[in-house]
């Protein structure tokens, strides 16, 4: 048995919450050790992991920085991680958000919305408004229905595309929802205008870019895989995976093929039965507008 | 009750049942009167389209239904079935189940509780460590006569309880041994003090007094005499500061301290340290092969048995002519009883000065000899003096009353600290 990597950790006085939440997202195989300038460094150490607050004029390497609010960790050419409700975000940064994923939520892809719709018997071109103390849905151009908020989940998952801001914005990229926001509300989860959300400044100019997302539906698929890719990229778990495929931390195991190492695990012969199985249930769904997306593939384990 | 799932039947009945008009257009009336008799009538004739249906739906829902189901039921069944028996894996899984080593959200949960807990020590590693460094900033910082009275004094208590917790947290994970309680178990047995949330370092460094000019008395009074008698052990070492001292001086030394997170600092100074229990490592090393011993302010932390046979071993482990020093409070001197003695909680007992003489000398010593130090002058009564020319009966009762005083003073306010000095017996002449 491989001893597990070890990520040393240099923590100033204060932990940042999100660290906290980071590293105990770390896979099982990573292991953080507290680490100090002034010892010896734990054994097993593969890569650094420094808040900027106690960053040293030589670090070791690998290493990566946590900006801390007020220490200075500009001009890195190495991974920084944001923490969360950082107001100075660079592109490429890692950023940490510690909103609670939404309860049931799961990518509906756009193919399976309109089906859904269907069985539902809801309009085929649905979209869902979210405004303070309501929402509103209905068919673009038509008069529009109200409901209360709590109802936002199902407009989230079953709408042709969505107008949110704030936590029903994340609610709607939990369930992969194509949505359009305001400037404010792309940058404060991080979002790149254009490639995970739409942006309008205005609610009419919204709603327009709503009811044009409702008809291309090739682009809906491919602005709420990217939204929903984005959204799950900051959580603690999404950012610790992707700090050690920077940091080039080994790892063991991946989520894609968690279920074929589970089997292996228990000794499954090759051909057996639950392994087609196994198989048969991550195929593709024939015939579905996803872009190639495979949200299966692509969880955090 | 769990909220349906948004993407049921039911969460779209309950979207659908709030069905009213948002932010509805502005029409003519004319028109907003046609839509509103349109919709009425939609729903007028939707609901007698439902009363009238509904039975016959529900009929046919019901025959249907139950034919659907039974036709699945047995179709998952037999499907459930051939999966099962024809998969080897599955009686695999069905073994480990079966021992119950197949709990998966047990499992999880298990490993995250456990993870959690991993990262959250160590990350109060990583925050002490930094403490630990600023600290030592901040101390050197500190330039002598900064003028901030008792900064210096604050900052090394706060420095030393510090490096307690980090000790603590090195070895968290077994018995959770606090400094006092090892400190006092020189031999073998739990001390009394059962807390181990009491900093005693932090005390220490409170109540002791400058530890620097501590030392200092303590390389004073017996340096030249352990100089003689090496190797030196002290028991229950500590930090090893006053054995750091001797050896500045050249004086062969070995700690003994069970502490490990003390006796890692004491071999941080370069000294031999055995991290064990007094009466451990005594019984371990040969007859006759210590030069010296001595204990500060270790004795009476000690149950009585411990003491004496920490005393007998000593004298069995000595080489003839050797020296063992114990120095305690002196618990003759009411003001140390009433105060320091009583002070400190992982005291067992007080050691009157007679008391260990006799032990010593039950325990094999001999030339036993007692020393005592540091009188408590600051609460002395004054002595008066009297001039030659005051009446016979006024130098007669200044003289009483000073002879009172120096007897209360001895009582109240004697030495504060005591040492026995004893030898062993010299080799018997060849």
């Amino acid at each position: 048995m491989t001893a597990p990597a070890r990520l040393a950790v240099h923590v100033g006085r204060d932990v940042p919450e999100g660290l906290t939440a980071v590293l105990s997202a770390l896979p099982p195989d990573v292991q953080p050790v507290a680490a100090s300038a002034r010892e010896a460094l734990p054994e097993g150490s593969v890569a650094h992991l420094y808040c900027s607050d106690v960053l040293p004029r030589r670090p070791a390497t690998p290493y990566a920085v946590w900006r801390v609010p007020g220490a200075d960790a500009d001009d890195l050419d190495v991974p920084v991680i944001a923490d969360a409700g950082a107001r100075h975000v660079r592109p490429g940064d890692l950023q940490v958000s510690l909103r609670p994923w939404p309860d049931q939520a799961r990518p509906v892809l756009p193919f399976t919305r309109a089906g859904l719709r269907r069985l539902r018997d809801l309009p085929a071109r649905l979209v869902g408004e979210a405004r303070a103390g309501g929402v509103s849905w209905g068919v673009p151009g038509e008069t529009q229905s109200a409901a209360q908020l709590d109802t936002w989940p199902t407009l989230a998952a079953l709408a042709s595309a969505v107008v949110a801001t704030g936590e029903e914005l994340w609610t709607a990229l939990a369930w992969a929802a194509p949505a359009v926001t305001d400037a404010a509300g792309a940058r404060m989860l991080g979002l790149t205008p254009e490639e995970d959300v739409l942006v309008g400044a205005d609610p009419a100019t919204r709603s327009r870019l709503a009811a044009e997302l409702a008809d291309d539906e090739l682009r809906a698929a491919r602005l709420a895989r990217s939204g929903w890719q984005t959204a799950r990229s900051h959580l603690p778990a999404g950012v610790a995976a992707e700090l050690c495929r920077r940091l080039g931390i080994p790892r063991t195991g991946s989520s894609a093929s968690g279920l074929s190492l589970a089997l292996d695990a228990l000794g499954t012969p090759p051909h057996s039965l639950v392994r087609r199985r196994a198989r048969a249930s991550t195929v593709g769904l024939p015939g579905a507008v996803t872009s190639g997306w495979r949200p299966d593939r692509e969880e955090h384990s | 009750m769990s909220s349906p799932d948004p993407t049921s039947a039911e969460a779209v009945a309950q979207l659908r049942s709030q069905d009213v008009p948002a932010n509805p257009e502005p029409e003519t009336p004319l028109r907003e009167t046609a839509a509103r008799v349109t919709a009425r009538g939609r729903r007028v004739a939707a609901r007698l389209a439902r009363r009238g249906m509904a039975p016959v739906l529900r009929r046919a829902e019901a025959a249907v239904g139950f034919r659907v189901q039974r036709m699945v039921d047995a179709r998952m069944e037999r499907m459930v079935a051939d999966a099962l028996d024809g998969d080897p894996a599955v009686s695999q899984v069905r073994e480990i189940a079966e021992r119950g080593g197949l709990d998966p959200d047990r499992a999880r949960e298990r490993d995250e509780a456990v993870h959690g807990a991993h990262v959250n020590l160590e990350l109060l590693k990583g925050e002490l460590r930094h403490l630990q460094e600023t600290l030592d900033e901040l101390g050197m910082a500190f330039a002598p006569g900064a003028g901030l009275a008792g900064a210096g004094a604050r900052y090394a208590e706060l420095r030393e309880s510090v490096y307690a917790l980090e000790r603590r947290l090195r070895t968290a994970g077994g018995a959770p041994a606090a400094a006092p309680v090892a400190r006092a178990t020189s031999d073998g047995t739990p001390a009394v003090l059962s807390s181990t949330l009491f900093d005693y370092v932090g005390f220490e460094r409170r109540f002791r007094g400058d530890p620097d000019a501590i030392l200092t008395t303590l390389v004073d009074r017996y340096a030249d005499l352990l100089s003689d008698h090496q190797p030196v052990v002290d028991v229950g070492c500590g930090r090893g500061e006053l054995l750091g001292m001797l050896a500045e001086r050249g004086i062969d030394v070995i700690g003994v301290e069970p502490d490990p997170g003390m006796a890692a600092e004491a071999r941080a100074r370069g000294i031999r340290v055995h991290e064990e229990l007094a009466g451990d490592w005594l019984r371990s090393v040969p007859d006759g092969s210590l030069g010296a011993i001595i204990t500060t302010h270790v004795l009476e932390h000690l149950e009585l048995d411990d003491m004496i046979e920490l005393l007998e071993l000593a004298a069995v482990k000595l080489r003839p002519d050797s020296v063992f020093i114990s120095e305690t409070p002196n618990p003759a001197s009411l003001i140390v009883l009433g105060n320091s003695y009583l002070l400190d909680p992982t005291h067992v007992r007080p050691l009157h000065p007679s008391l260990l003489s006799f032990l010593c000398e039950k325990a094999g010593f001999r030339d036993v000899r007692l020393r005592f130090y540091s009188p408590a002058e600051d609460y002395h009564l004054p002595m008066t003096a009297v001039d030659e020319d005051v009446p016979g009966w006024a130098r007669e009762l200044t003289g009483s009353v000073n002879k009172g005083f120096t007897v209360l003073n001895e009582v109240l306010f004697g030495p504060q600290d005591y040492a026995v000095i004893a030898r062993t017996p010299p080799a018997p002449e060849s």
